[in-house]
């Protein structure tokens, strides 16, 4: 079980570090599905009962946790194409 | 217990292909590797025995996501030094060590939290089952026991889907992209199959691992497939707008199934006694067709043009 743990709290960091730092709009994307990833099994690690089943409350949490954040990552980069667009559109006018 | 090892293993893994993906130079390979990583945790998921969140995660994190990604996050013209600049060491030092220090804290949290106390929903959930009208747990909760939950999530889908379209877009010009023979020989030989797939995970979900969401994954992936060999449904374009009025669909059913429950029962979501079955599988099929739609439109949402054609 601690070996979960210690993978989920290694993609929390480094996907926090990756959101923070990362000059790639796509890259920060990616980093903050990597920090959603550790969330979700942080969750489901620390959520197992003796015989090591998952409990089906957390577990329909990640799955619907995994949908949110297609959704979000579509929306994000849905904002960066426009901002590019936007950018092109007055270098144009220059 | 015996499947300790593999999940460790996979853990380990799944880390260093993050930090690989987050600061290689290159940036085809960081959206490649960010499938990997989602297959490589799919993998982790089902060692686990998380068997709903494994087909999910290898159908939206790792298919779906990769596509949307491969589509929309290409180098853009003149902009390829965004890219540089990111340490291109592949495993830089300052990553590596913040994840070492993370799987510390991590590996620490057990021992701190009480590890003799068991998970606390899985017994209620259990009880409850045979009153549920279906014999999964995790699709019991979803459609059920936290049918709320559910939908506003189907309700967050469609907050996304409407913040990313705009009136007077146009479709990409992505369609058809890999249209040629071997493409449209695959589309043929894996469009069937997928629907086929499809049709049975929503079916099973009553009873084994499976469901709307899992299913409605696969479809989208399907439809983002017929997209690219530019196929057609029904002599219809797969972008067609007729198709984007479909997400709306789950939502409504789900209101009305909500409200019927509010009339009948007194509050919102309860099911009539008995017939719990009936509702949660029309409410599955609905929510199915909706969400891979939803999937879909914002997968053409974030690739489309700007300005009208």
């Amino acid at each position: 079980m601690s070996g979960l743990t210690a993978a989920a709290g290694a993609l929390l960091f480094v996907g926090l570090h990756g959101v923070l730092v990362l000059v790639d709009p796509v890259r920060r994307v990616l980093a903050a599905n990597v920090f959603g990833s550790g969330v979700l099994l942080l969750l489901l690690a620390l959520c197992r009962d003796a015989d090591g089943r998952v409990d089906p409350v957390p577990q329909s949490m990640a799955l619907t946790g995994i949908v949110v954040s297609f959704a979000a990552t579509a929306l994000a980069l849905f904002f960066m194409r426009s901002l590019d667009a936007h950018v092109d559109d007055s270098d144009d006018s220059d | 217990m015996s499947a300790e090892p593999i999940e460790a293993l996979l853990g380990a893994t799944v880390v260093l292909i993050a930090i690989r993906l987050l600061w290689t130079a290159d940036a085809f390979e960081a959206l490649v590797g960010f499938m990997v990583f989602g297959l490589v945790l799919s993998l982790l998921w089902a060692a686990m025995g998380a068997s709903d969140v494994a087909l999910a995660e290898v159908a939206i994190g790792a298919g779906l996501s990769g596509a949307l990604l491969l589509g929309a996050g290409r180098p853009r013209r003149g902009r390829a030094d965004d890219c540089r600049g990111q340490g291109g060491s592949g495993l830089a030092a300052v990553p590596l060590l913040l994840g070492l220090l993370g799987a510390a804290l991590g590996a620490a949290l057990p021992v701190a939290l009480d590890p003799s106390s068991p998970a606390p929903l899985t017994e209620p959930v259990r009880t409850a089952l045979p009153r549920s009208g279906v014999e999964s747990p995790v699709t019991a909760v979803l459609l059920n026991f936290r049918g709320y939950d559910t939908l506003l999530e189907v309700g967050v889908l469609v907050a996304a889907w409407l913040g990313a379209t705009r009136p007077g877009s146009r479709p990409e010009p992505d369609e058809g992209r890999f249209a040629g023979d071997v493409p449209d020989l695959l589309a043929r030989l894996w469009l069937p199959l997928g629907a086929l797939v499809a049709g049975y995970v929503v079916w099973a979900g009553s009873r084994w691992p499976g469901g709307a969401f899992q299913s409605a994954a696969l479809l989208a992936g399907m439809a983002v497939l017929l997209h690219l060999v530019g196929g057609r449904v029904g002599g219809l374009p797969a972008s067609h707008p007729l198709f984007a009025r479909l997400p709306v669909l789950g939502l409504l059913v789900f209101g009305v199934c909500a409200a019927a429950g509010l009339v009948r029962r007194g509050h919102l979501l309860a099911y009539p006694e008995g017939e719990a079955g009936g509702w949660i599988l029309v409410i599955e099929l609905a929510m199915t067709v909706s969400l891979a739609a939803l999937l879909l439109a914002l997968y053409h949402a974030v690739l489309r043009r700007r300005g009208a054609a």
